[in-house]
């Protein structure tokens, strides 16, 4: 699957979100309009809740957060060929192996105490993506499949804990304890609800870029990625870089998970993703799988979190409802508009080509030509 | 059959007229001007080395592709075909190369698709009536009811034909049709195209060898590179005559006797019966043995489909052996994956350089790198060097004649001689004890082809014991010192080069003989 | 005492199974003409919507069940605008639909009715087949039931034929398997995915209102709750056949049933365990049982020359 288009210009990464958010906005302005609201004054509470106040940046940053990290996952296994569609169910063990070691684990002060607690998600995330690696190593079963289905096992898991046995006795709300103040995240912007999580954020992201260009494995990824068959016939275990990819997915994903119990939420509630590992999948492209664009575009879904939190409106359940109306759209948009440059950039491709404005050089391509019946 | 009616038959004038044919593609001007001409009751011979043009120029005659230029006259008639359904309804039908049946459906569900979407209505049961009955006229021998992945290669091939034969086209295209099978089904078919053009059928064949076309056509049309150098009567055709129009230089063609050279030393690499599945599940490969010696180029000759490819990778450690044993200065390998197989000195040039040879998106540096990339000098603690990287690859491109603008060029867009080479340089660099190479010159021109063998002699002359997979006798004759004649996944025969018999290797790859 | 509970277990099982069924075969059609929706979810939970929306503006559940099939398709008309015209992934189209169909119906609730939950609407009566009711156990869960049960299992039987017996069937499994073969035999392709795409909305949309006007008769927010992918889970499990699917649909939801039942037992399974159970047999199923195999170009969409 070619998704990394080297030859695109930055001008149309970022611009063809750009626009296709300002476009879903002015829908979303229109709906906000038919039904009895003023959308400039939604606007302006919505840049405020996102940007007016240091409050509010701290809010964007916290938002971004738990769909940086698994849009980071989603990328990596992406780039190996591999659709981690399950990191939904991965933010949840994560974030149950968190709350398991802070809640019944030893209290040790900060950094390892959470540290430790963090590792953990990590490693359920990677345990959570190993399955449906193993068994696409294994078996050739296709990982949308397979990490599809342990979403719901995840969700349904989680729901059990915490409605049940690590249920906060007498209470109704389905939420465990708090996390031991000791293993909270501390917050490192005083005057915000901004945790430290947002390093361990950043970290990951550098590790990411840096694995996926520098180290063996990351050669390795994007070899199987691109051919699996050569990379085979060349030496690569493909089982195993399939495997590593689907675990390292895994573990970021539920890193977040982990992030977001002992961070800004400090316990375990039911069903505290509304869908970020879903959504990661769209941020993920939306980036490019690339580490800075998928920092882009987290940041912006982030925004725009925090800013439908702060939008007043008239209805019950309407300012819920604008967050994700807004993401669908933008990325509809989103993958319309990169449909039209790609369909754009081959008729224009074609046409140098007919009026012999390539190279004289340009290599015959006749081997290379796809479609079975040229070049026989 | 080969005497039969060849050159006498009555042409009631033109059935079919292309007339100048023009198509380009990125990069490349795939139909110059062609022209073209076909009688009823004619089989017309479209010939050309890879690449000159011919699958487009039949594409375009099946509505696959349009032409930038140029008409198509039928009967009399200019003609306009947009898409295949109107080529179907003219009455073209085409038998291509690669596979077009859906292989879950029988080949009766086939059929009935076929013929409901050119425009006749044919209920399931009286599909497989129709089956049968072409079957039987036609001597194909194919069964209406099983499924099409569960026929073997020369069924599944026939079942394409007999697909083709069930609209009663007027023109028949056929792609290189005899390249799967062996010399004897090759006569069956030329049997069932002269019954055909008896009929009135005009018929195509399309092919880039010599010998599959001279025995039944009527007129033969070269092209080369895009353009139709020339149209001649099968009488006025001689193989030297038609090499040189397909290349178009006095084809020096290869000395059939290679260079003298060092006599051949001990036996490095052994398959002791070995046996291999193949990737439908069917026993590629059935108890074969065969030595490999130091010095030696030692030719495996087969077609399609007799195994040479699944042995090959079986030796390289690419595939599973199911039985026997493989061994190396006699020890036992089978147990060893690629990577360590690699590090006891086995080089392996895959069969298809695009899709089981090199990484497209890759650039140059990192596929020479990838088989090697956790080693020293090329990383440390799993972090790639990039110096060394870089080094490594210019070194190669140097040694190894790449013609290209850096390391850092992905290798997609390198032409098929240049990818080949890097192929070759990522698997030689290292002076292998063994070298294995399956079909390493398809697709490549004659220039680049000679190259390939060049480096063969030259790891041989250097001490390495070389394996030369390949469906192209010539080439086997003028590089191998011992070739061994694989058919249906068995050692049909054994023969020395030099005192070799062309035909008769034809006839053990097909499956007569001994 | 046992017998009852049997009955009524069943009678559940069946009702319950009736929205996923519809859904499932929607699916089905689809992945067999290579298109896959993830965006299933998002397509019945438009329809659930809109089933509630257009039965409480016109008062008739037949309008709702329209507006229903309507919406649906509505949604299947974007993922194939997205996928097949835009050539964008299918399983991100059918991911973001599902958060955006998610919001769109929450504020549309929301728009219509002032909160996130809808007013009862009317429902669909019972049919009663007599006779073959009172067929001891198995009777009322196969004879008394509504219209749109007996419609979906009707549907079953036709399907079997129409995928196996008819040109139709045969060309949407000649796309799905190998699109370039059947291009080749002037199929049309891109037609023809479109039309099993839209199939399958309108079905997923007419699950979605068997879910809220004969079931439930209300709509919440996230009504759906996740049963477009136990309707893809049964596709998987019934190894891409009608009459399997059927049977997934049908133990799928009957654990449900008897989950809602089994406290009254004195039962104590974990209800949500045994709401993972769909999903755990299927994963299980894709790893033991042979014969497991999408079609060929499932997600796949072609070039073209």
């Amino acid at each position: 699957m070619r998704l990394v288009r080297k030859r695109r210009g930055l001008l149309i990464a970022v611009g063809v979100p750009v626009l296709s958010v300002a476009l879903a906005l002015v829908v979303v302005g229109v709906l906000l309009a038919a039904n009895g609201s003023d959308p400039v004054a939604a606007y302006r509470s919505m840049v405020s809740a996102a940007f007016g106040s240091t409050f509010a940046l701290s809010t964007t940053l916290i938002k971004t957060l738990p769909r940086l990290l698994p849009a980071l996952g989603i990328a990596l296994a992406l780039r190996a060929g591999l659709w981690n569609v399950g990191a939904e169910g991965q933010i949840y063990v994560g974030a149950l192996a968190a709350a398991g070691v802070a809640l019944f684990g030893p209290v040790i002060a900060f950094p390892v105490g959470a540290g430790l607690a963090l590792v953990a998600a990590a490693t359920a995330g990677a345990a959570w993506g190993a399955i449906p690696g193993a068994l696409r190593a294994g078996r050739g079963i296709s990982e949308v499949i397979t990490s599809l289905m342990l979403v719901y096992v995840a969700i349904h898991l989680t729901n059990y804990l915490v409605e049940g046995p690590w249920l906060v006795s007498g209470s109704t709300f389905p939420a465990t304890d708090a996390v031991p103040t000791d293993l909270r995240l501390p917050i490192i912007w005083s005057g915000t609800l901004l945790n430290a999580g947002v390093l361990v954020a950043l970290a990951a992201t550098a590790v990411v870029a840096f694995v996926l260009n520098r180290t063996v494995f990351g050669l390795q990824l994007r070899a199987i990625g691109s051919n699996d068959r050569a990379s085979r016939v060349a030496g690569l275990s493909v089982g195993r870089v399939t495997i590593a990819a689907m675990a390292a997915s895994g573990a970021l994903a539920g890193l977040a998970g982990g992030i977001e119990v002992l961070g800004a939420r400090g316990r375990l509630i039911e069903g505290f993703s509304p869908g970020y590992g879903f959504e990661a999948i769209a941020i993920a492209l939306l980036g490019r799988l690339n580490p800075l664009g998928i920092v882009g575009a987290a940041l912006l879904f982030g925004a725009l979190d925090a800013g439908g939190a702060g939008l007043q409106t008239t209805a019950e359940g309407v300012s819920s409802a604008i967050v994700p109306i807004t993401e669908g759209l933008a990325v509809v948009f989103v993958l319309i508009g990169l449909g039209i440059v790609e369909m754009l950039g081959r008729r224009r491709e074609a046409r140098a080509m007919l009026e012999g404005s390539q190279a004289a050089d340009r290599p015959v391509t006749h081997d290379g030509l796809a479609g079975p019946v040229v070049g026989a | 059959m080969s005497e039969s009616r060849v050159g006498d038959v009555k042409h009631e004038g033109p059935l079919l007229r292309l007339e100048g044919i023009t198509k380009a593609y990125p990069g490349v001007l795939a139909n110059d001007s062609v022209s073209f001409e076909l009688c009823v009751g004619e089989v017309h011979a479209l010939l050309g080395e890879n690449g000159a043009g011919k699958s487009t120029l039949m594409g375009i005659l099946y509505g696959l592709q349009r032409a930038d230029a140029g008409r198509i006259v039928f009967g009399g008639e200019e003609v306009s075909i947009a898409e295949p359904r109107d080529a179907m309804a003219l009455g073209v039908a085409y038998v291509q190369q690669h596979f077009s049946l859906i292989p879950t459906l029988s080949v009766a569900e086939n059929l009935v698709l076929a013929l409901r979407f050119g425009g006749r209505r044919i209920s399931l049961r009286d599909g497989a009536a129709t089956v049968r009955e072409l079957s039987d006229r036609y001597g194909l021998g194919v069964e209406p009811d099983v499924a099409v992945e569960r026929l073997s290669v020369g069924e599944q091939q026939r079942a394409e034909l007999l697909k083709a034969l069930a609209r009663e086209p007027r023109v028949l295209i056929l792609d290189e049709p005899s390249s799967l099978l062996s010399p004897d089904e090759v006569e069956r078919l030329g049997a069932v195209i002269r019954r055909l053009a008896s009929e009135g059928m005009g018929v195509i064949l399309i092919a880039h060898k010599l010998d599959e076309v001279l025995a039944v056509v009527d007129r033969i049309t070269v092209l080369r590179r895009g353009r139709n150098v020339r149209t001649l009567a099968r009488a006025d055709a001689t193989r030297e005559l038609l090499g040189e129009l397909m290349i178009g230089e006095l084809a020096a063609r290869v000395d059939q006797q290679p260079a003298p050279h060092a006599a051949a030393g001990d036996e490095v690499l052994e398959a002791v019966d070995v046996s291999v599945g193949g990737d439908r599940g069917q026993t590629a490969v059935d108890g074969v043995s065969l030595v490999v010696r130091r010095g030696e180029i030692l030719g495996l000759a087969g077609l399609q489909g007799s195994g040479q490819v699944e042995l090959v990778e079986a030796l390289a450690g690419v595939r599973p052996v199911t039985g026997g044993s493989i061994r190396m200065n006699r020890r036992d390998i089978g147990a060893l994956g690629v990577r360590a197989r690699r590090r006891l000195g086995i080089g392996h040039i895959p069969a298809d350089r695009r899709r089981g040879g090199l990484v497209g998106d890759l650039t140059i540096a990192e596929n020479l790198t990838l088989p090697v990339a956790g080693e020293r000098p090329f990383s440390r603690f799993g972090v790639l060097r990039r110096g060394a990287v870089s080094d490594h690859a210019t070194e190669l491109i140097e040694r190894f004649g790449v013609r290209t603008p850096g390391p850092a060029v992905a290798v997609a867009t390198l032409s098929g001689g240049n990818q080949q080479k890097v192929v070759i340089a990522r698997e030689l660099w290292r002076q292998p004890s063994v070298v294995l190479a399956c079909y390493p010159t398809w697709g490549l021109d004659f220039a680049a082809a000679a190259a390939v063998h060049d480096e063969l002699e030259r790891q041989r002359d250097a001490g390495a014991a070389v394996l030369l997979a390949s469906m192209d006798l010539d080439e086997l004759l003028s590089v191998a010192d011992r070739i061994v004649v694989m058919q249906g996944g068995r050692v049909a025969g054994e023969v020395d080069a030099a005192e070799a018999d062309a035909k008769e290797i034809g006839l053990l790859m097909g499956g007569a003989g001994r | 005492m046992h017998q009852d509970f049997l009955t009524l277990l069943l009678v559940a099982g069946v009702g319950l199974a009736a929205p996923l069924l519809y859904a499932a075969l929607g699916e089905l059609v689809s992945e067999t003409a290579g298109v896959i929706n993830i965006g299933l979810e998002g397509m019945m939970l438009a329809g659930a919507f809109c089933a509630v929306w257009g039965a409480f503006v016109s008062g008739s559940v037949a309008v709702g069940f329209l507006a229903a099939a309507a919406g649906g398709m509505l949604v299947a008309a974007v993922h194939g605008v997205v996928s097949l015209v835009f050539r964008a992934n299918q399983v991100v189209s059918g991911v973001v639909l599902n958060v955006l169909v998610l919001g769109l119906t929450t504020f549309g609730i929301a728009v219509v009715f002032g909160s996130s939950l809808s007013r009862s609407v009317a429902t669909m009566p019972n049919l009663r087949i007599p006779l073959l009711a009172d067929i001891p156990i198995a009777g009322p869960a196969l004879f008394d039931q509504d219209i749109g049960v007996y419609a979906v299992f009707a549907m079953v039987p036709l399907l079997v034929w129409v995928l196996k017996r008819t040109p139709l069937g045969l060309a949407l499994k000649a796309v799905g398997e190998r699109p370039e073969s059947a291009a080749s035999l002037g199929v049309r392709v891109t037609a023809l995915r479109w039309g099993a795409l839209l199939f399958c909305g309108l079905a997923a949309g007419i699950g979605g209102a068997q879910l809220t006007l004969a079931g439930l008769g209300a709509f919440t927010q996230n009504v759906t709750a996740g049963r477009g992918f136990i309707a893809l889970a049964a596709v998987v499990f019934g190894r891409w056949r009608p009459v399997g699917t059927m049977v997934a649909v049908l133990l799928f939801a009957t654990a449900d049933a008897f989950q809602i039942r089994a406290q009254a037992l004195g039962i104590h399974v974990p209800y949500q365990l045994l709401a993972m159970l769909p999903y755990l047999v299927t994963v299980v199923a894709l790893v033991f049982v042979r014969g497991m195999r999408a079609p060929a170009a499932l997600g796949v969409t072609p070039e073209r020359a």
